[in-house]
């Protein structure tokens, strides 16, 4: 007659086989931590997940530049081959001292600067230069994080993003002017963000587990 | 010398016009620079007797020929493609062959020879028979002919090989003579007197001795290719295809040459009975019959591969408006840059970026889009020390700092005055910075003054940088001295 102790394993034993991936590993697999404690702490699965990610501000200037480059920072960190994206208009840059400061290797920056969409894009129409710029830099698959700030996507260009930024299992920051409204999108996480001085006010405003609600208040230069 | 030659009947597979066979010529001996560097074109110059062996210059008057030859020096080269020098010369005829059979469009007439000398490779290329040429069932010939068997490989071959004047060959035939191995029988004393002053010359060939020097072919400084139409197409689709024909023959030649393209244009032959408005009554007035359509296409970073120029080329043509159909497309290399070589690692895998940044920049830059990178520039002014460079630039200035390293012993740089201070993550173009009362702006932190700045331009520019709450944003905000207005030029965000 069959007996489990004659089974000469342990249940743990058998979870430690290379087979077997547990809840814990993938959980840490799919999310960039950006190595700020207090934000890292603050996100529902300790750090930004696989997909698009809102950062939304009053004027788009609510401290998400500064936790873009965190995040960019953390993952030049994380592999000396690892690219990164930052998708821009030409009225406002991004400053490459500031990028410097916080030791985001340059050389393996990719900057895209296109014009900045003009249209609503709540009627689901073809987007602007900027929306189809970051459309194809996200497809493309060779970026483990991509910045697009401005970018005001359509249904359907929000979709193809989500969709390849899953598939590449990158991270889409998008940085969004919370004044301005646009169509939902099937963002995975939606953070709101609001400047002090020197400080950084974030609430987690949507999740896909419905985990929302936590705020911080991080630290800033 | 050891020579690779590749024949194919141009009689068969191409215009007879001349002029294009040079042009198949000259694309079919680029794409295989890899394989020898010295190469000679032999393009048919028209229906007649004379095979390539005529000689290794172009055939002159009445000895012209149906065949197209390219012929390559590879003394030395066969173990760069293999471990020994059989198994290299094998690799590059099936390399050879493969070359040509795509770039001239008829697989099975294409045959690639490797023997001692040019003309005693072009002479089996062309009239070698039977299965030792590998000619059976249709496919084209892969020969190598071992070192120092070019007698026997040529005693096989026919009369007409030889570089013989058709009264010769005629009085050579009622005698019973078709093969080489038949004249070369016979006494040379007596025979010499009816060949003439080609008697040392023709047995030295046929005895496989063949010292002839190749004229070597000098490719064009901006290679182009063209397609042309015999109907005018008039859809962005029909032209993706004859995109894709150019793209595909000019990476052959970029590969071949080992470099990249940079700045390319594209040139659209328009049918000008379909023009219409004032263009195309301008055009008729002139006489002219067709009318060129040319669009730039400037690279961010240098492209090689067919896939990559294609998808450029075509991002470029889905936004031109075709005024008419299009009865011909020429797509020419304006200039040629280095092509960016990397070692590749057998236990690491090549970042997925690596392979597909040139490409994406190009895409982007057809669309009217600025990629790059960020650098530092070298400047005092804090409004210019951000710039968007080239791809690659900020790796090979690394390059060239460490090869520029400060010998032992001398101080270090003394660190820029902005590095003390904060730097807005944000900055504002020139002509979108905001102005501002200085009123609504609440001071968070001092920056910098700057007295006076680049002096040779003549004007005074005095101002302030300050920190400065202005709203619900954290700004970077310049105050002019002389005047005091303020304007924000940067966002700490």
């Amino acid at each position: 007659m069959f007996s489990m102790s004659a089974l000469p394993v342990s249940l743990e034993s058998v979870l430690r086989t290379a087979r077997v991936v547990r809840g814990i590993e993938a959980r840490a697999k799919d999310v960039l931590c950006t190595h700020w404690e207090e934000l890292d702490g603050a996100l529902p699965d300790g750090g930004f997940p696989r997909g698009l990610v809102e950062l939304t501000a009053p004027n788009g200037l609510g401290g998400s530049v500064s936790i873009a480059l965190s995040a960019i920072a953390a993952l030049h960190a994380s592999h000396p081959d690892a690219h990164a994206a930052w998708l821009e208009s030409p009225e406002a840059c991004l400053s490459a001292p500031a990028a410097l400061e916080r030791k985001i290797d340059l050389s393996r920056l990719f900057v895209v600067r296109a014009e900045r969409d003009g249209r609503d894009g709540r009627d689901g129409a073809r987007g602007g230069q900027l929306s189809r710029a970051a459309v194809k830099v996200v497809e493309s698959g060779a970026f483990g994080v991509v910045c697009v700030r401005g970018a005001r996507f359509s249904e359907r260009e929000a979709r193809r993003v989500q969709l390849a930024a899953e598939e590449s299992s990158s991270v889409v920051l998008a940085l969004v002017d919370s004044y301005e409204s646009h169509a939902p999108w099937p963002s995975v996480l939606r953070l709101s963000l609001t400047r002090a001085p020197a400080a950084i006010h974030v609430h987690v405003v949507r999740e896909r587990r419905g985990r929302v609600g936590q705020r911080v208040t991080l630290r800033a230069a | 010398m050891r020579a690779l030659a590749i024949v194919w009947d141009a009689a068969t597979t191409t215009s007879p016009e001349a002029p294009f066979n040079h042009v198949q010529c000259a694309r079919i001996a680029e794409a295989c620079f890899h394989l020898g560097t010295t190469a000679a074109l032999y393009p048919a110059a028209g229906p007649a007797a004379a095979g390539p062996a005529a000689g290794p210059a172009r055939p002159a008057a009445g000895q012209t020929s149906t065949w197209s030859a390219v012929c390559l020096d590879v003394t030395g080269c066969a173990r760069l493609f293999g471990k020994t020098m059989e198994e290299g010369e094998r690799a590059m005829v099936a390399e050879a062959g493969s070359l040509a059979s795509e770039l001239s469009g008829e697989p099975g007439r294409v045959h690639v020879v490797i023997a001692d000398g040019p003309r005693v490779a072009l002479a089996i290329a062309a009239f070698g028979e039977g299965a030792a040429f590998g000619k059976g069932a249709g496919g084209g010939a892969r020969v190598v002919v071992p070192s120092g068997e070019a007698r026997l490989a040529m005693s096989r071959l026919p009369i007409a090989s030889l570089p013989l004047p058709l009264p010769t060959r005629a009085w050579l035939s009622r005698l019973g003579i078709s093969r080489v191995s038949e004249l070369l029988a016979l006494p040379r004393k007596e025979l010499g007197s009816r060949l003439g002053a080609a008697e040392k010359d023709v047995f030295s060939l046929a005895e496989g001795d063949d010292r002839t020097p190749l004229i070597p072919y000098v490719p064009p400084a901006t290679p182009e290719e063209t397609v042309e139409l015999d109907v005018g197409i008039d859809s962005h689709e029909a032209l993706a295809f004859v995109l894709k024909t150019l793209t595909a023959r000019m990476s052959s030649r970029l590969a071949g040459r080992g470099v990249a393209v940079s700045r390319m244009e594209i040139v659209l032959s328009l049918d000008v009975a379909a023009l219409t408005g004032k263009r195309g009554e301008r055009v008729r007035a002139e006489g002219r019959r067709r009318e060129d359509h040319t669009e730039v296409v400037v690279l961010p970073a240098p492209l090689a591969s067919e896939k990559d120029l294609f998808v450029v080329l075509r991002a470029k043509m889905e936004r031109v408006t075709l005024a008419a159909p299009v009865r011909g497309v020429t797509l020419r290399v304006t200039e040629l840059s280095d092509k960016p070589a990397r070692a590749l690692s057998l236990f690491s895998a090549l970042p997925r970026a690596e392979g597909v940044l040139a490409r994406l920049a190009g895409e982007l830059s057809v669309e009217g889009c600025a990629v790059g990178e960020l650098g530092l520039a070298d400047t005092w002014d804090p409004a210019q020390r951000s710039q968007l460079l080239p791809l690659g630039s900020s790796r090979n200035s690394r390059k060239k700092n460490a090869l520029r390293s400060p010998p032992r012993g001398t101080k270090p740089e003394v660190a820029s005055p902005f590095d003390l201070a904060p730097e807005p993550t944000l900055l504002l173009a020139e002509n979108c910075a905001i102005a501002i009362d200085r009123r609504e702006m609440k001071p968070v932190r001092f920056l910098s003054r700057v007295e006076q700045l680049q002096w040779w331009q003549g004007e005074r520019v005095a101002f302030d940088r300050v920190m400065g709450r202005v709203g619900d944003r954290l700004a970077c905000v310049v105050i002019h001295r002389a005047t005091g207005e303020a304007e924000i030029t940067g966002f700490f965000d």
